[in-house]
């Protein structure tokens, strides 16, 4: 026992639930569970795959509304729980997936994920959040940008979040996963510490040597059904295995092949390692099937990739003799994957072109399809694995789960492959469905093509195969030949594991070593820097050529071009930040000038004037609302939303002039060109909306739900930001800021022109990109986009002042945005997200 | 957390230096005065004043054949004063905002005279009243940009459409004297180029008479599409049994549509248009078989833009202004008088070139190469 039970209540659980049960369309995922945490206590939920562990941990966060049964904290029954309410009463969980935001640094995770409370009173932010991380031992800087942790660092985080919340009940679902030796024992030493404060642990895991290591007491679960409770130190491990399997058989298998001496070696598997497995081997003779198993997500599939040539691996993989490379096996190896309707089959295609399409080569004549052949032996290869379809035209989405997974093994067997693989090959798939799988595996392999089968089922696998390899984080802990194949054995090696992550790079913690310089060159405000370099040289230079380039009519003239344009790329940069565009912007800019051209005309009261002004204003926020609104209520994309509102603005423009007409008040435009010196005062509006922006951007919470929302939408929703509500404002201050850009247009082509402000959208697109802010989401700057629109500019105004021919004029602005991309793209190449 | 604020603080110095550089101020002078030497240029047109100045000619899109050749003769123009020392040209490429700051660009530059070719009409006023005011010699030419001569720009140098229009109108009542079915096909619907065409045919023709339009008044648009020519006219030769006569401000847009008369059994109508060689040699090619083919032109207007640096240089070097600020442009060819040309086709020579230019054949051959 490494816990100690200090003196704190245990008469009163903390948490407990009573008889839940939860059934999804008819499926039972729980019946009747029960569980109650004693406050100070690690309670071990232990169990299979399905067992039905997350859900009942999902019922105690409130995610999940179970159908039955009651749940009570600290001994009063809650009626209704939800997230919200649970995190109020002090539930925190830790999902195997965590939710953070990779865009954002680590300090700005965790203020966008903790209420303000945390940090007050704790002295300097900064500080106080290092001292967080310590304590669970993530070693970062704070100002490192989550993207550039590994797997095992982002977990850390995870865990720091839901300890800095000082929870009742921490739930912790497989945390240990993708830790390294020293990161598990930090961890440990870190929930001791929780769990002696008086916090309740609940931590589920599938291996018994850490409910050894950690719990008080364990509960285990099968089949979504209660299967005990022990005290840990009271409970020998055959027991715990005892409750973990013995699932109730649901198929019969062919008779399994019994090798003899005279049959050959066709696949040997000889220490081979790749990404997320290493120096796996094994050997099978011509009709023995090799099974895979292991917990889901043990390196299996990632194994299964690489054999099938999916994903690159060191080592040798030799099939009938022959030695074969990641991509001949590729072309060779017949590979069903276990997520079907994704990677397996073309939903919207037919039987018939799912099953022929990987043996196209087979029907060819010529250069075209003989129909012909096609339809014959397709139809017999379904006939014989006996696909039930209305017809072979029918489309594949239209069948039972069963026959889907037949047609792959139709496409599989038509390509007439040298390796069969596949992966959770029953999975959805109904009991009579199975055993017709089986035997096809089985004449498949008897045909003398060797077969590999992985499965989470150990039952599965007990009935299917000749060789087993149980998989554990990436290693190969075991390898059960003959009678040893039983569900329990299986089961015991992959409970009883104690290794340890394969992978490398995910047991070293420090992968880079974070330093102020290149946290600098990761960070947002590198490509500023660099454009600000580039501005300052090429503005010397055509100084050098020209001393009127500063000369104040130039410079007011180029910063009133930057002016309309740089409001415009701010309002771009937002949508751009929560991973979204704005299309519209350009032809919103010019409809709201001819709108404006109505009302601001010199014989025009001053009154009539600001009306307008007030309804350029009012249509803006109409068209933020509209295209917001589009995106997240009437699920468009960005992009066709924003389209729609391209064309319909467009459209709006002509429909109020068909020709140009309403020149613009001399006073208005004289008011909006006020200069201070040689310096529009309309641009130094500009420069102050940007730091106000870049400022609200990094330091409140605007900002950080911004970049959060564009960073992973989901882990955003996770940590609580209202997405809907986020992206609805952010398209309306796009708008905003493209009515800011129009006012400045309206002085700089004086008249209503429904033909103008189109272009707007494809610049302010390449000023946001020059300054360095993602198309993707999640990252950028203000700033940025305001020397973004100042170089594009300058670019314009070279071209004429250094009398270069218009050629250059392209080629300036094609050379700068691939220098920028290949730059920005080199500077924070994302690192490959391992497991 | 010393060394960051330093990064910070270098980054931020370094965003005011380029600041600086972008936005401060060296008291540069903007003036584009020109040294009066009093003595005229001999042997040099007498609009090319003895001033020498910088002269930018600026295109509000230059990417088509038609544009090439104006802009050479442009600077055809320019290079006959020897006054002219400097020689600049930008384009807009389609793009108002590069045309706004074409202009802008060249007047901090320093050139003496702008002319202009305004593609964005009326948006483009304010630049050019920026320019004007800051003292440089603004002349723009054949878009109509609206504002005033000597309030927004020196002159607008306009082609006279209407005199085109009357000129159409004057063969038209001569080849057709009893009245005639005609089709008139312009550019962008409302352009004022087709309006001014129209009022001068009326005022020659006489509104409600024999002569009658048929399809869409005040004209059918075309944007000067060839694509969209020959939809237009493939639906009105549909709808309309009898065209004696088909208007075009744009020839050579319809020569990829004539065909349709042919396929449907009817010889190609009378044709009033302006110029091109490739409709010269359509003409050359099918009147034998189309009884009904006859064709006069006027001039596409290249040389437009010669009155307009005549008159910018003019103004700018101490010239003698050129008397008129009109283009007109001449009649070109006609069939049937062969005056003051018969049809005219340079068959060894590309389609898009005009011969009513200027500049030689050959000449524009060479620059289109």
């Amino acid at each position: 026992m490494d816990t100690q039970l200090e003196d704190v209540d245990t008469t009163v659980a903390v948490l407990s639930l009573t008889g839940i049960s939860k059934s999804y369309s008819g499926v039972a995922a729980l019946t009747d569970v029960s569980l109650d945490v004693l406050p100070g206590e690690v309670h071990a939920l232990l169990g299979e795959n399905g067992a039905g562990k997350s859900t009942l941990m999902n019922v105690a966060s409130g995610t999940v509304q179970p159908d039955d049964g009651t749940i009570r904290v600290n001994g009063d029954p809650i009626e209704s729980l939800s997230p919200a309410l649970a995190a109020r009463l002090g539930i925190a969980i830790v999902h195997q997936h965590p939710a953070v935001l990779p865009d954002m640094t680590i300090l700005e995770n965790l203020r966008v994920a903790l209420p303000p409370s945390v940090f007050e009173g704790k002295g300097p932010i900064d500080e106080y959040a290092t001292s967080l991380i310590r304590a669970s031992g993530l070693t970062a800087h704070v100002g490192d940008r989550v993207e550039t942790l590994s797997v095992a660092q982002k977990h850390l985080l995870e865990i720091t979040k839901a300890l800095a919340l000082e929870p009742k009940v921490l739930v912790l679902d497989e945390p240990t996963a993708p830790l390294g030796q020293d990161s598990v024992d930090l961890l440990f030493a870190r929930v001791r510490e929780a769990v002696a404060g008086g916090t309740a642990v609940v931590y589920i895991t599938h291996r018994m040597a850490e409910v050894r290591q950690l719990a008080d007491r364990v509960t285990v679960l099968r089949d979504g059904r209660l299967r005990g409770v022990a005290r840990v130190d009271e409970v020998t491990d055959d027991e715990l295995l005892t409750m973990i399997i013995g699932r109730q058989m649901e198929s019969t298998f062919p008779p399994k092949y019994t090798a003899t001496e005279a049959d050959d070696i066709n696949l040997v598997i000889d220490g081979i390692s790749g990404d997320g497995f290493v120096d796996v081997s094994a050997a099978v003779k011509r009709g023995e099937i090799l099974g895979i198993a292991g917990v889901v997500g043990n390196g299996q599939s990632e194994l299964l990739r690489a054999l099938a040539g999916l994903d690159s691996f060191e080592g040798r993989v030799v099939v009938n003799g022959a030695e074969l490379s990641s991509s001949s096996l590729l072309g060779r190896a017949a590979y069903m994957p276990a997520d079907r309707h994704t990677e397996g089959l073309m939903m919207s295609l037919t039987v018939r072109e799912n099953a022929a399409v990987a043996a196209l080569k087979r029907f060819k004549r010529w250069a075209l399809l003989s129909r012909d052949r096609e339809v014959t032996t397709v139809g017999s290869t379904l006939d014989s694995l006996s696909v039930k379809a209305s017809s072979m035209d029918a489309v594949v989405s239209s069948l039972s789960g069963g026959n889907q997974q037949k047609v792959v093994m139709a496409r599989a067997l038509l390509s007439e492959p040298s390796i069969v693989i596949a992966d959770e090959p029953t999975q959805g798939v109904d009991v009579g469905a199975r055993l017709e799988i089986y035997k096809i595996l089985r004449d498949v392999s008897a045909s003398g093509i060797p077969v590999v089968v992985a499965s989470s089922d150990a039952k599965e696998l007990e009935g299917l195969c000749d060789q087993v390899v149980v998989m554990s984080r990436g290693n190969a802990v075991g390898t059960l030949l003959g009678d040893d194949i039983t569900e329990t054995r299986i089961v015991q090696s992959a409970v009883t594991s104690t290794a340890h992550t394969a992978n490398t790079q995910l047991a070293t913690e420090k992968v880079v070593r974070s330093t102020p310089v290149r946290r600098f060159i990761q960070g947002d405000y590198a490509p500023s820097a660099l454009l600000v370099g580039v501005i300052v040289v090429l503005g010397a230079f055509i100084f050098s050529q020209n001393a009127r380039y500063l000369s104040d009519f130039n410079i007011f003239s180029v910063l009133m071009l930057v002016s309309a344009l740089g409001f415009i790329a701010l309002g771009q940069t937002v949508s751009l930040l929560i991973g979204g565009i704005d299309l519209s912007v350009g032809p919103l800019a010019g409809f709201l000038v001819v709108v404006g051209s109505f009302f601001v005309n010199d014989d025009k009261p001053f009154g009539v004037m600001g009306l307008g002004i007030l309804l350029m204003f009012v249509l803006a926020i109409a068209t933020g609302l509209i295209n917001g609104s589009l995106i997240r209520f009437g699920k468009f994309t960005a992009i066709a939303a924003t389209l729609t509102l391209y064309i319909a603005l467009q459209g709006l423009s002509f429909l109020l002039r068909d020709s140009p007409g309403g020149y613009i008040a001399t006073s208005f435009t004289n008011l909006v060109t006020t200069r201070v010196g040689p310096i529009p005062l309309i641009f130094i509006v500009l420069v102050v909306f940007t730091v106000l922006l870049e400022l609200a951007l990094r330091k409140r919470k605007w900002g950080w739900r911004l970049r959060a929302t564009g960073s992973d939408e989901e882990a955003a929703r996770r940590i609580g930001v209202n997405i809907d509500r986020t992206v609805v404002f952010a398209y309306m201050a796009t708008s905003v800021l493209a009515f800011c850009g129009a006012i400045v247009l309206m002085t700089q082509i004086g008249v209503g022109d429904p033909a103008q402000g189109v272009s707007y959208t494809l610049s302010s697109i390449t000023a946001v990109v020059l300054g360095g802010t993602s198309l993707l989401g999640g990252r950028g700057t203000f700033v940025g986009s305001l020397f973004g629109s100042i170089l594009l500019i300058q670019v314009l105004n070279a071209t004429t002042f250094l009398g270069l021919s218009q050629m250059w004029q392209y080629i300036f602005q094609g050379v700068l945005i691939l220098v920028a991309a290949v730059f920005y793209s080199v500077a924070r190449r994302r690192r490959k997200v391992l497991v | 957390m010393a060394i960051r604020n330093r990064i910070v603080l270098a980054a931020a110095a370094l965003g005011v230096s380029a600041l600086a550089l972008t936005a401060c101020s060296s008291g540069a002078p903007s003036s584009n005065d020109t040294v009066a030497t009093g003595a005229p240029v001999a042997g040099a047109p007498s609009w090319c004043g003895p001033n020498q100045i910088t002269l930018g000619l600026l295109d509000g899109f230059g990417g088509n054949s038609w544009r090439k050749i104006t802009t050479a003769a442009g600077a055809d123009e320019v290079a006959k004063c020897p006054s002219v020392t400097g020689y600049e040209y930008a384009d807009g490429q389609g793009d108002t905002q590069k045309s706004i700051a074409d202009i802008q660009g060249m007047v901090a530059k320093g050139v003496n005279a702008l002319v202009v070719f305004p593609d964005a009409g009326e948006a483009m006023l304010p630049a050019l009243r920026s320019a004007y005011q800051a003292g440089v010699v603004t002349v723009p030419y054949r878009v109509n940009p609206g504002g005033k001569d000597g309030v927004d720009y020196d002159a607008w140098i306009g082609a006279d459409f209407t005199t085109d229009g009357e000129n159409w109108g004057k063969w038209i009542k001569t080849n057709f004297p009893d009245g005639a079915k005609i089709l008139f096909v312009s550019g962008p619907k409302g352009n004022s180029q087709g309006e001014d065409e129209l009022t001068g045919m009326n005022s020659v023709l006489g509104e409600g008479g024999s002569y009658e339009f048929i399809g869409e008044t005040p004209f059918e648009p075309t944007n000067w599409d060839p694509a969209l020519t020959q939809q237009v006219l493939t639906s009105a030769i549909a709808k309309n049994p009898q065209i004696d006569v088909i208007v075009s401000d744009f020839g050579p847009s319809l020569v990829g549509a004539l065909p349709e008369f042919t396929k449907s059994g009817r010889s190609i109508p009378a044709l009033v248009t302006s110029d091109g060689n490739v409709l010269g040699c359509f003409w050359t090619d099918n009147q034998a078989a189309n009884p009904d083919f006859k064709m006069m032109t006027v001039a596409t207007g290249n040389d437009n833009v010669r009155l307009a640096v005549q008159y910018a240089v003019a103004k700018a070097t101490g010239g003698v202004l050129p008397d008129t600020t009109v283009f007109d442009a001449p009649v070109f060819e006609d069939s049937v008088s062969g005056t003051p040309n018969p049809v005219e086709c340079k068959a060894d020579l590309p389609g898009d070139i005009f011969l009513s230019a200027e500049m030689s054949a050959d000449d524009q051959a060479a620059l289109l190469k």
